[in-house]
């Protein structure tokens, strides 16, 4: 039996054996005909990125962070890796500057006017430029250059031919160099408490409320404001250039001119106006009757001395008077000033701008020189802010600065002595804005009732607050576009055949229903529509990928026949998708990436 | 080593600190990649502004000669003009910074009021259910972030059972119709020198929410340090000889053993005070407060670099001189502090 067990046993041990090393072969063989199978049939990850870009934009802004993303998307399915960099605004405009040729290849901000004129967005973002400010893409061209030039001087005495100027111009820019992705122009959505009435939101001065135009709640008497953040930072009408236009600038101080929600300018100091045949001579007719807050009338020497000031200071928007020669008064008539220019230029829309174009006492001068005045103007705390009793402004407008503490509160009041009378009404006796920096408080306090009007809040909240009984949501078109300025120095975007297809390959729609939900509409050139220089039928870039690819080969390039075949060849999904791409392939047999 | 060495050592180490953070905020500000003069002219500049601009703020200057005028100029207590709103900053600091004492302190008397006898109870009766519930309330104290409590504290109070304000340390009526007059800047004193009594109700109620989010990290702090050096002490021999001689609990607890963990605990409560205006910033943020945080917030966020070194060196200065206050307190009032 003894035996037998031990037999048994051996054979055991000697089976065991064998099948070790029968699994064992078994094994090695299956490993080689894999990686042989492998071999063989694993197709050569293809080649890289057609092409490497660079996109730049402001980080902070979601918007601005989700447009960015879907570029890249969709360049990827071109074959082209755009890499996109969030930045602080200074950052991004300082990389800007300094070197095309290290620059990055699109950059992408927001522009609005200061004067209200397409000139604004043609002059200051595609103008030859000898020290790069904000030609940001580095276009040059001198042809341009020269018919916005003379647009823009014809444009008070002969709009017709300015207009036709612009459309060659822009028809340059746009079809034969496309120097730009034009993104598009941005509704502006402001949340106002039901039964507030009265209130417009002029495309021309974006989220300004004139106060005066809303028309209270029986028994109510303050209108409260809720900000998005500290955004006033300087109350000087001569220097400031920041968003105090947006809160309360246009409450406080008038301009000559304004210009109302359908484009049209109208006198507010100025009754009426008058150009010289060449456009050098302007000469305005100021309102009667008009008082400054602290009680001087206004006339033709206050309007002079403001814009002097201005002038003489050369702060923040003074550039916009730059055609101004000479500004001339007279002493037989108080109410009329002239103005000399040294080129023709639309000086009714200059004066209309948002900034640097208000009228204001010449009481300051009695305080001291320029920079005294502009220190009193903007009363430095610890001082109990201001000294002195209000009103701590120096302007003609409806409403006067009755206390300011930055950062956190402004309240204005109402000025009795205002020209265009308090009849008619109800008005607001007191505005209050309060700075609210996070959205889910200002959400919460339009819903609660503690403020009327407020804005920027997740758009993804705005149709439910809209539906709910609390508040109104308002979105009005504004002047307010999006671009993305293409590098025209550094390769490849100095060629214009992929700037073009770069320009095709934009989801422009997607891009609107994505990341503004809606709140926008593709722009048709630089300038938005209803601004003077805007060109109803610009050609326009669609997206279109067959076309882009087609551009792509003219420019020399490989773009990958298909979106699937593309994203095999981007470095930043090296791992998942050529797997995926290989396994079609092998199920398809066939290679779906064209061969250089 | 007497008292005197050792506090006049002190000093000396906490002058050098602030001297390296100086150093330190001053040079990395430089080195961020963004144009101070640009900011200074505003949103669109011309080039011939930007220039002006950049010699008025003797940026045009070799860096190590910028950094001398900076310091010599810190000495006779000059922070320099911010960029943003181009006035001075110290003038702007003293502004804002009652607002921000007066939320911090009222948080961290709070935090003090509930922190030191939940950390006595819960030494006391260790390891029963009390402890254990007073242990947890205490660790999500330390643990939940500021900024999502306040928000949950706001849809709470204010959106769905509407008792207390959402923002602000004063309501706008009051504000428009019964102003507070500006003594010291803190409104609760402010409005009772006053006798403005309307005004003062709305500042108390204003101030409920934003301390009690302020009050959370001290508190947990407070209860769980309190605790810890309870437990040690009342474990010490003379606590048991104590009991021996029937001297009665509430003696026992309160006069004998708190009096001698509260000093340990005090330090780490101390700084937990100091550590609060930083914590300060973002409460402000959500409730809009209007202090040094709104201040810090909008500077950082618009690259404002003198007043981001001036808030940053102001911080450090609080930081230093509290924690330099403790330890001289810790050694003039505990003999076992050797030093």
């Amino acid at each position: 039996m003894e035996i037998v067990k031990k037999m048994s046993k051996r054979v055991m041990m000697s089976r065991r054996a064998v099948t070790k090393v029968q699994a064992a072969i078994i094994a090695v063989v299956i490993i080689v005909a894999v990686v042989v199978a492998a071999y063989v049939w694993w197709p050569r990850p293809p080649p890289g990125p057609i092409m490497k870009l660079l996109a730049t934009y402001h980080g902070p802004d979601p918007d601005e962070m989700k447009v960015a993303e879907m570029m890249k998307s969709e360049l990827a399915k071109l074959g082209i890796e755009l890499e996109v960099r969030g930045m602080e605004w200074v950052a991004q405009w300082d990389l800007a500057k300094a070197d095309p040729m290290k620059a990055q290849h699109i950059f992408i901000f927001y522009w609005w006017p200061t004067i209200l004129s397409g000139y604004d967005f043609l002059v200051n973002m595609f103008h030859t430029e000898e020290e790069i400010f904000f030609n940001l893409g580095y276009y040059y061209n001198s042809e341009f250059d020269n018919l916005i030039d003379e647009a823009y001087s014809l444009e008070a005495t002969d709009p017709k031919r300015a207009l036709e100027l612009y459309r060659e111009a822009q028809k340059k820019l746009v079809e034969d160099d496309c120097a730009s992705i034009f993104l598009y122009d941005l509704m502006n959505t402001h949340v106002i408490r039901e039964g507030i009435g009265g209130y417009v939101d002029n495309p021309a001065y974006p989220h300004v409320a004139l106060f005066r135009d809303l028309r209270p709640p029986a028994g109510e008497t303050t209108f409260r404001r809720a900000e998005y953040g500290t955004i006033i930072t300087d109350l000087d009408p001569s220097s400031q250039f920041s968003n105090e236009i947006v809160i309360i600038a246009g409450n406080m101080y008038e301009p000559l001119t304004w210009v109302t929600p359908e484009g049209k300018v109208v006198g507010v100091l100025a009754e009426s106006w008058s150009v010289s045949e060449d456009g050098l001579t302007w000469d305005f007719k100021l309102r009667r009757g008009v008082k400054f807050h602290d009680g001087t009338p206004m006339d033709s020497t206050a309007v002079a001395e403001s814009f002097e000031r201005t002038r003489r200071m050369g702060m923040g928007a003074a550039f916009i008077w730059a055609c101004v020669d000479e500004i001339v008064t007279f002493e037989e008539d108080p109410y009329l000033v002239q103005f000399k220019l040294a080129f023709p230029a639309p000086l009714d829309k200059i004066a209309a701008a948002s900034y640097a174009s208000w009228v204001f006492s010449p009481k300051v001068f009695d305080i001291g020189d320029d920079d005294a005045v502009h220190e009193w103007l903007n009363g430095p705390p610890p001082a109990g802010v201001f000294a002195g009793d209000p009103p701590y402004d120096v302007g003609t407008g409806p409403y006067y600065l009755a206390e300011w503490v930055p950062g956190r509160h402004v309240v204005l009041k109402r000025f009795e002595g205002y020209w265009g009378g308090w009849e008619g009404g109800p008005y607001y006796d007191t505005i209050y804005i309060e700075e609210v920096v996070e959205p889910a408080t200002r959400e919460e306090g339009i819903l609660g009732g503690v403020f009327d009007w407020t804005y920027m809040l997740p758009k993804e909240h705005l149709e439910k607050i809209h539906e709910g009984p609390v508040a109104d949501v308002i979105s009005v078109p504004s002047f307010q576009n999006l671009l993305g300025l293409l590098n025209m120095k550094s390769p490849p975007t100095d060629n214009p055949l992929v700037r073009k297809a770069i320009a095709y390959a934009i989801p422009y729609q997607d891009i609107i229903d994505e990341a503004l939900l809606g709140y926008g509409m593709q722009s048709r050139g630089p300038v938005p529509a209803g601004l003077f220089g805007h060109i109803e039928d610009l050609f326009q870039y669609t997206h279109n990928l067959e076309k882009a690819r087609e551009l792509l080969r003219e420019a020399g390039y490989t773009p990958p026949a298909s979106a699937m075949a593309a994203a095999g060849s981007m470095a930043y999904m090296e791992l998942l998708v050529p797997c995926f791409y290989a396994m079609t392939c092998l199920v398809k047999r066939e290679w779906e990436y064209t061969p250089t | 080593m007497g008292i005197h060495t050792y506090v006049a050592k002190r000093i000396a180490l906490s002058a050098l600190v602030i001297l390296g953070t100086i150093t330190i905020t001053f040079f990395l500000s430089r080195m961020v990649p963004s144009d101070p003069a640009a900011l200074w002219a505003g949103q669109h500049p011309t080039i011939e502004e930007v220039r002006k601009a950049r010699v008025m703020l003797g940026l045009d200057q070799p860096l190590h000669v910028q950094y001398f005028s900076y310091l010599t100029k810190l000495m006779q207590g000059d922070l320099g003009v911010s960029i943003r709103f181009k006035r001075s900053i110290l003038g702007d600091l003293l502004f804002y910074l009652p607002a921000t004492l007066e939320l911090i302190i009222a948080g961290f008397i709070i935090a003090l009021a509930i922190g030191i006898p939940l950390g006595v109870i819960s030494a006391v009766k260790e390891n029963k259910i009390i402890d254990h519930l007073t242990r947890t309330v205490s660790i999500a104290g330390a643990s939940i972030p500021v900024f999502w409590l306040g928000i949950v504290f706001q849809i709470i109070f204010f959106g769905m059972l509407g008792i207390l304000p959402l923002t602000g340390r004063v309501s706008s009526e009051i504000l428009i119709a019964n102003p507070i007059k500006r003594i010291t800047g803190f409104y609760l004193i402010d409005s009772l020198v006053t006798g403005n009594w309307a005004a003062f109700t709305s500042v108390l109620v204003h101030l409920v929410l934003p301390a009690i989010t302020i009050a959370t990290y001290p508190l947990g702090l407070c209860m769980r340090m309190v605790r810890a050096s309870m437990i040690e002490v009342l474990r010490e021999n003379y606590i048991r000889a104590a009991r021996a001689s029937g001297i009665p609990e509430r003696t026992i607890i309160f006069r004998y053993a708190l009096k001698n963990a509260i000093v340990p605990a005090f330090t780490a409560i101390g700084l937990s005070f100091a550590y609060s205006i930083t914590g300060a910033f973002l409460v402000e943020f959500i409730f809009s407060w209007g202090g040094v945080g709104s201040y810090i917030t909008y500077a950082i966020t618009t690259i404002d670099y003198p007043v981001i070194v001036g808030v940053t060196i102001f911080v450090c200065v609080f930081y230093v001189a509290i924690n330099l206050f403790l330890d001289i307190f810790q050694a003039v009032v505990d003999p076992r502090v050797k030093y």
